[in-house]
Order: C-alpha cells, then sequence, then structure tokens
C-alpha cells in the first residue's frame, strides 16, 4: 500500500512514528546509495556499513526534513556528507573552506540537453576508468550519467553553484577521455 | 550472502535497533532550537559588523580623518595608515564567519560564492553607513564620557583622539588676515598661516573662538593651513576633549 505513497508522504509518517514505514524508505533507495557509494568511494571495502550508518543518520534526523521539499536530496547530501568525510580520513585531504570552483562564475558550464543520453556501453567504460580522477570530478559524473540527476540537483546535494557542477562535469568528462584513452577503452 | 539477504539485512537491523530503542529520532525542538542558534548567531555577527563599521566612521568623522583626503595621495595614505586596523581585522573575520555560516542556504551556494561574498560586504557598508547618521554613538559615546557604559568606554576612549600626521584641532585664540593662533587640545598655542590657497569645505572664514579642525605642513613652526573644517558638533564626545576652560 505504502509502495505507492511518495518519498514525502512516507516520511510524514516516519515523522508521526510510524516506524514502520521506514522500511519503505530504505527499500527504495537502498540499492540506489549503494551504488553511489561503490562508484564515488571506488576501492572502499566497507560498503554496506557506510550504507547502513547512512541510513541510521537518515532515520535520527528525520524531523528535519521540510517534506515540501525533495526527501532523496536530502538522503542523497547525507550521502555525499558521510562520503565527504570518509574519503578526507582517506585521503587525508586538508579542509578547504572555501573550493576555488566556487568562487567565480562559469559561462560556459551551462546544461545541455543531449549530453546526458549515453548508452550503456559508454556508462560500462565511465565505470572502468572513473576511479582513475580525482573525487571532487569523479562525484558529479556518478550523478549526472550514472544517477541520472540534473545540474540544479547535483548542486543542491554537493552544496556547490549550478556553475561549478557544470564546469567539474566538464573537466572530469576531459580527465575520462584521456585516462580511456591511455587504457585504450572506448569512452564516447 | 545475496544481495536480497543483505538488503533485508540493512533494513532489518535498523528497525530492530530502532525497536530496542537503541536507535532514536532527535525530536523536532532539537531541530528548531539548532535553527534558532543558527539565526541568533547570525544576527549577532551582522550587528556586530554593522555596530564596527559605523563606529569607524563614527570616529573618523569625529577626528576629521575626512580632511586628509584633501591632501592628495599623501594625505590618503595617512589616512590608509591610521585606519583602526584591528576594527577592521574583527570585521573581516566576523564576515568570513558570516559567509560560514549561510554558505549552506540555497540562495547562497546556488550562485558562485564572490557574489555572496561581495553581497555581504555591499549590504554590511551600506547598513553600517546608514547607522553612523543615527544618533547611536553619540549617544554612547556620551554615556561613555559620563562613566556610564563601561565596557564601551575602552572602545570609544581608544578611538576618540586618533592622531594623523599634519592635522591639528583645537581654538583659534587669536586671527587677522594672514595669520591665526591655535590652542590645541592639548592646551599648546600654535601659529596658523593664512593663503590664498587655504580653504575650508564650506569656505567660511575663521574667526575668533572657532573650533576647528585643519590640516598643513608644520615649517618653521608656523603651520600652513592646506584646509580646515569648523568643528561644530559641540555636544558630548568630541568637544569633551577640549580642555574645560574652551567650553
Amino acid at each position: 500500500m505504502q509502495n505507492n505513497q511518495t518519498d514525502e508522504e512516507i516520511v510524514r509518517l516516519v515523522q508521526a512514528g510510524d516506524i514502520e514505514s521506514f522500511s519503505f524508505l530504505i527499500e527504495r533507495y537502498e540499492a540506489k546509495i549503494k551504488r553511489y557509494a561503490r562508484k564515488f568511494l571506488s576501492g572502499t571495502e566497507d560498503i554496506e556499513d557506510i550504507v547502513q550508518e547512512i541510513f541510521i543518520k537518515v532515520y535520527s534526523n528525520i524531523q528535519s526534513v521540510d517534506t515540501d521539499r525533495k526527501f532523496s536530496s536530502w538522503l542523497y547530501r547525507i550521502a555525499h556528507n558521510e562520503f565527504i568525510n570518509l574519503l578526507r580520513k582517506k585521503e587525508k585531504t586538508p579542509l578547504l573552506f572555501f573550493d576555488p570552483d566556487t568562487l567565480f562564475p562559469h559561462p560556459i558550464a551551462n546544461e545541455n540537453a543531449d549530453s546526458n543520453t549515453i548508452n550503456e556501453e559508454t556508462k560500462t567504460n565511465i565505470n572502468k576508468c572513473l576511479e582513475k580522477i580525482p573525487s571532487k570530478y569523479r562525484e558529479p559524473i556518478v550523478l549526472y550519467y550514472l544517477e541520472e540527476m540534473n545540474y540544479k540537483e547535483i548542486s543542491d546535494i554537493m552544496h556547490v553553484p549550478v556553475s561549478t557542477v557544470g564546469i567539474r562535469l566538464k573537466r572530469g568528462r576531459e580527465m575520462l577521455e584521456l585516462i580511456c584513452n591511455k587504457l585504450n577503452i572506448n569512452h564516447e | 550472502m545475496n544481495n536480497n539477504e543483505t538488503k533485508n539485512s540493512i533494513r532489518d537491523q535498523i528497525l530492530n535497533r530502532i525497536k530496542a530503542g537503541k536507535l532514536k529520532m532527535k525530536p523536532k525542538v532539537y531541530f528548531v532550537l539548532k535553527n534558532i542558534i543558527f539565526v541568533a548567531a547570525v544576527v549577532a555577527l551582522s550587528m556586530l559588523i554593522v555596530y564596527l563599521i559605523s563606529f569607524i566612521v563614527f570616529s573618523l568623522d569625529k577626528n576629521g580623518a575626512w580632511l586628509l583626503t584633501r591632501l592628495g595621495l599623501g594625505g590618503l595614505l595617512s589616512l590608509i595608515v591610521s585606519l583602526p586596523w584591528l576594527l577592521i581585522l574583527i570585521i573581516l573575520l566576523s564576515m568570513f564567519l558570516i559567509e560560514l555560516l549561510i554558505k549552506n542556504l540555497k540562495f547562497a551556494y546556488h550562485r558562485p560564492l564572490i557574489y555572496s561574498i561581495l553581497g555581504v560586504m555591499v549590504l554590511f557598508l551600506a547598513l553600517g553607513f546608514f547607522t553612523h547618521l543615527t544618533p547611536l554613538h553619540k549617544g554612547l559615546s556620551c554615556l561613555c564620557a559620563e562613566h556610564k557604559v563601561p565596557i564601551a568606554s575602552f572602545l570609544y576612549d581608544s578611538y576618540k583622539e586618533m592622531d594623523f600626521p599634519d592635522f591639528y584641532r583645537g581654538e583659534i585664540l587669536e586671527i587677522d588676515e594672514e595669520e591665526a593662533q591655535l590652542q590645541k587640545l592639548n592646551g599648546e598655542v600654535v601659529r596658523l598661516q593664512i593663503t590664498s590657497d587655504s580653504y575650508g569645505s564650506d569656505q567660511e572664514k575663521l574667526q575668533r573662538g572657532d573650533k576647528i579642525m585643519l590640516i598643513g605642513k608644520k615649517k618653521n613652526s608656523v603651520i600652513n593651513i592646506a584646509n580646515f573644517e569648523k568643528d561644530n558638533d559641540c555636544g558630548c564626545g568630541a568637544c569633551n576633549q577640549f580642555p574645560k576652560n574652551l567650553k
């Protein structure tokens, strides 16, 4: 019955104390979050634990969800934060308050409707080269090409300007092309 | 373990923990309080920034620092060097904190950061300037002069007598066509030379008893007036700096 309900309707039930309804949210998003984690955190072994931790955070913070807004963006934002924290620990990268990419406008980075239509073969090829590019370019590629989100949705998850999403996608694509060519994998 | 088993495992583990009371959702009031603290922090920082900017404009105004800009590039450099840099540093730090606080808000992160940084700066500069036009600082400096506001007194006392090169302030004791005598705030009397190049912002002529702020180069113990402004604001605060016999 509840499977026909929207995410936001289920969230409202959970907020009102219907614990069982939370299982529908897990069922709906577990596979997607696992895929996002596997692609973004390539080489990380304990994906199960990470995804479980994400859903624990989702449950404990669910009262903060504004059900007038899209629940999936909020969920992906929690996942993004979890992944970034893990990568910071793993790669020992310094904490940047302001990324230079987010500082200035990038007029060339507009969304092109045609550019997200890629076939399964290209997806497979992207997967093969993806782990070779830096995480800040890897994430928008995963969300755009593999999770099929638009620039605005990615901007809401990563909390970066829409134009920054565009410029990171462009740079990421160029890096992918270079790496795939080196590995003799057909990228386009 | 196949996919279905792991899937059930995560779902079941979480549901079991919830049912066992080991996993609880934070109550709504927690997030409401968090939001209140967030808004309070932004408002407090904003008020601090607006107060400090308006205080700087007020103290520069009271000290006649704007006269220095009429001395050309040298005067402008003197003004820049004499600015209250500690307060400016506190303002910049507070702006940085505000930027950190608001950077996760939709209106801020959807656009390049430079827009919100410039927006924050322009907004606070405008608010600071308009606040300087209100009687806030004059009233506070009066209270400080009467030692009624102990903490703020430190701020107003520190900045009420800024020291600029070639800048003098006091009362005209004697005056004729070419020369005048000025009693400075510390009681010292200096000679002023008035030439055709000497002029005030309001083109007014100097008279005996005028309280003025002036800029000019000192040569052979005579100050050649380059520019002056009448120190008409003789409420408390600035005028309290004048020796009692001059009031």
